[in-house]
């Protein structure tokens, strides 16, 4: 660098100035490093290869999967679009159904889980719908509580957002703080939407988006069987 | 106005500093308070980076940022291998080795800066106390914040009420707070007085912590099938951007603004020329938290991984940018009131036979900048004056 009004300091040859010794060489210093990150990289993934947890050989006894996946089984089936929602006819009982979906009620009335389904892949279009397909008058002070993470239907991805509103019965009774889960995911030209939606419930553990219901919900969400699965 | 001085540098040019008023060395840089001579609004010289003089303060880089005492001609190194890790990240990736590209990304940084702790000498005559008071305290927390924020948020709070709150405020603060505590442990040795003494101890730790969160966090992934049966998705690749790098570079930049500010205070080095009060100790912590906090949420809030990671990367730019500017201050802060002119000693940054000062009057680098591995010259202190 030049020095300002004509005064310059001498510049000194490389190898003469102490400061200018690395310890490190350039080369050294790439197989240091390089060599640092090869081994780290092969040492961690081998601990985890040792560390990975094993199933028990299959072997003549394992034969192909049979029959239903749960212990008390009904499948709603739709012919539309060609899914089938699995559910536990002991929590969930159907309250409804068309050509596009089906409305699970809880056995014992609190809280309902709505599969409805379009062709297409519009996710967020369809979480839309669902939102204002829900009565005003029934559901009331409906507020975004965040997106639903792990949003999945049939373990195909979606997404999705939750809510907290104000449910009033149809006959007049009093209003009753409810959690409501809207999330949408699409495979193959269908889009299939859930709505789930029932008593708020402070059980962080058991109520994931402060439904009380979450849980029995959960199962038929990931039993959905899309077409083309198994 | 200049003048001769004489006795053992009987050939100095000395000219007052109108930025200090000191007699200094002529040059183009005030050797006393690193100003720019030549420019009467060179007081803060912003175009010269005081560590990398050749860089502008506002420049958003890694290695003359986290990495300040190299040289510049030796900073390309480390720059390279940078750029070779990245690509071999991707590379692994490529190939469908997913963990083994996680595990590569997590340990790039990491790797780097402890070969630079080793090449500059920033621990100087304690490399045990000071690698084990920073790294390895930051990943043994790192470990213990991992599996307790892993198991707390999957078991009680993901997709509950609370989940902004905890997963956006009190995990990234906490995770903030037990970065600084490694460094803390050095606060108090004189002998490491210096405010990029705090910075690489900020950096270290933050460094180690994160790599001990990642690998811990990230185990159930280590333990998948080694080789995928289809390529890496995009959500994959973002993935591992976001933790194996920009996490890095947050936590490092964050936690090193803090620790330099700690230092500069603490160490009572400050001249008080440069004080701008949000870049005091207390605004520098807020900003700092705010930062992490804001990008917790921003993490828990916004659905698109493209989204976040974007957001990720300006935040990584713009915090490295205030990094420097709080670094490029303090290290023009730190020194005595008076301008002390040593012997004659070549700059290690432009190879110049400069007076020993706090600052190189030809290129301007700051001294304290300097590598601290034997045979580089030291800044002279009080007594050591010629002339």
């Amino acid at each position: 660098m030049a020095v300002s009004r004509g005064y310059t300091y001498p510049v000194q040859a490389a190898a003469a100035i102490p400061a200018a010794h690395h310890r490190l060489s350039h080369l050294r210093l790439i197989l240091v490093a390089g060599g640092a990150l090869v081994l780290g990289i092969v040492l961690v993934t081998l601990i985890a290869v040792l560390a990975r947890p094993t199933t028990p050989a299959c072997g003549f006894f394992c034969g192909p999967r049979v029959g239903p996946r749960l212990l008390s089984p009904v499948a709603y089936h739709n012919t539309t679009f060609g899914y089938t929602v699995e559910y536990d006819s002991t929590q969930l009982t159907i309250a409804g159904q068309d050509d596009n979906g089906v409305q699970l009620q809880a056995a014992d009335g609190d809280g309902e889980v709505i599969f409805t389904s379009a062709a297409g892949a519009d996710v967020n279009g369809a979480n839309q719908t669902a939102l204002g397909a829900l009565p005003s008058a029934t559901f009331q002070d409906v507020q975004p509580n965040g997106p639903v993470r792990g949003a999945e239907i049939g373990f195909v991805n979606g997404s999705g957002t939750a809510y907290t509103a104000q449910f009033v019965p149809a006959d007049g009774g009093q209003a009753v703080p409810i959690g409501i889960t809207i999330f949408s995911a699409s495979s193959n030209g269908v889009t299939i939407t859930v709505t789930a939606f029932s008593a708020q419930s402070n059980s962080n553990m058991d109520a994931p988006y402060g439904l009380d219901k979450a849980s029995s919900f959960d199962l038929p969400v990931s039993n959905t069987i899309w077409k083309g699965q198994q | 106005m200049s003048k001769q001085r004489g006795t053992a540098q009987s050939d100095l040019v000395l000219e007052t500093c109108p930025h200090c008023d000191q007699l200094v060395p002529v040059g183009a840089y005030c050797g006393n308070c690193g100003a720019h001579l030549a420019d009467a609004a060179g007081r803060t010289r912003l175009h010269a980076y005081a560590a990398a003089p050749n860089e502008h303060v506002m420049r958003p880089t890694v290695i003359s940022t986290l990495f300040p005492h190299l040289p510049h001609r030796h900073a390309h190194v480390f720059r390279e291998v940078l750029g070779a890790g990245l690509l071999i990240v991707l590379l692994l990736a490529a190939l469908r080795l997913y963990t083994s590209a996680l595990i590569g990304a997590a340990l790039l940084l990491p790797i780097l800066y402890l070969v630079y702790l080793y090449e500059v000498e920033v621990y100087e005559t304690e490399p045990v106390l000071v690698v084990g008071a920073t790294f390895v305290t930051g990943a043994a927390l790192g470990v213990g914040y991992a599996l307790v924020t892993g198991h707390f948020i999957s078991g009680t709070i993901g997709g509950t009420q609370q989940g902004p709150f905890v997963s956006g405020v009190v995990l990234p603060s906490i995770a903030q707070l037990l970065m600084v505590v490694g460094p803390l442990l050095l606060l108090s040795h004189s002998q490491f007085d210096e405010t990029l003494d705090g910075l690489t101890f900020g950096v270290t730790a933050a460094l180690g912590f994160t790599l001990a969160a990642v690998l811990t966090g990230f185990w159930h992934v280590f333990t998948a099938p080694l080789q995928g049966t289809s390529s890496v998705s995009p959500g994959e690749l973002l993935r591992l951007v976001r933790e194996g790098i920009l996490v890095q570079l947050v936590n490092a930049t964050t936690t090193g603004a803090i620790t330099a500010a700690l230092w500069l205070r603490t160490h009572g080095r400050s001249r008080r020329r440069h004080v701008t009060e949000w870049r005091e100790v207390g605004p520098t912590v807020a900003i700092a938290f705010a930062a992490q906090i804001v990008l917790g949420l921003v993490t828990y809030y916004v659905t698109s991984l493209l989204l976040v990671v974007v957001f990720w990367a300006i935040a990584a730019a713009a915090l490295l940018v205030w990094l420097r500017v709080i670094l490029h201050h303090a290290l023009l802060e730190e020194g005595s009131q008076v301008a002390m002119i040593g012997d004659p000693a070549a700059c290690p940054e432009c190879h110049r036979l400069v007076p020993s000062m706090l600052f190189c009057p030809a290129c301007g680098v700051a001294r304290s900048a300097a590598s601290k591995h034997t045979g580089s010259p030291a800044a002279p202190e009080a007594g050591e004056v010629t002339g």
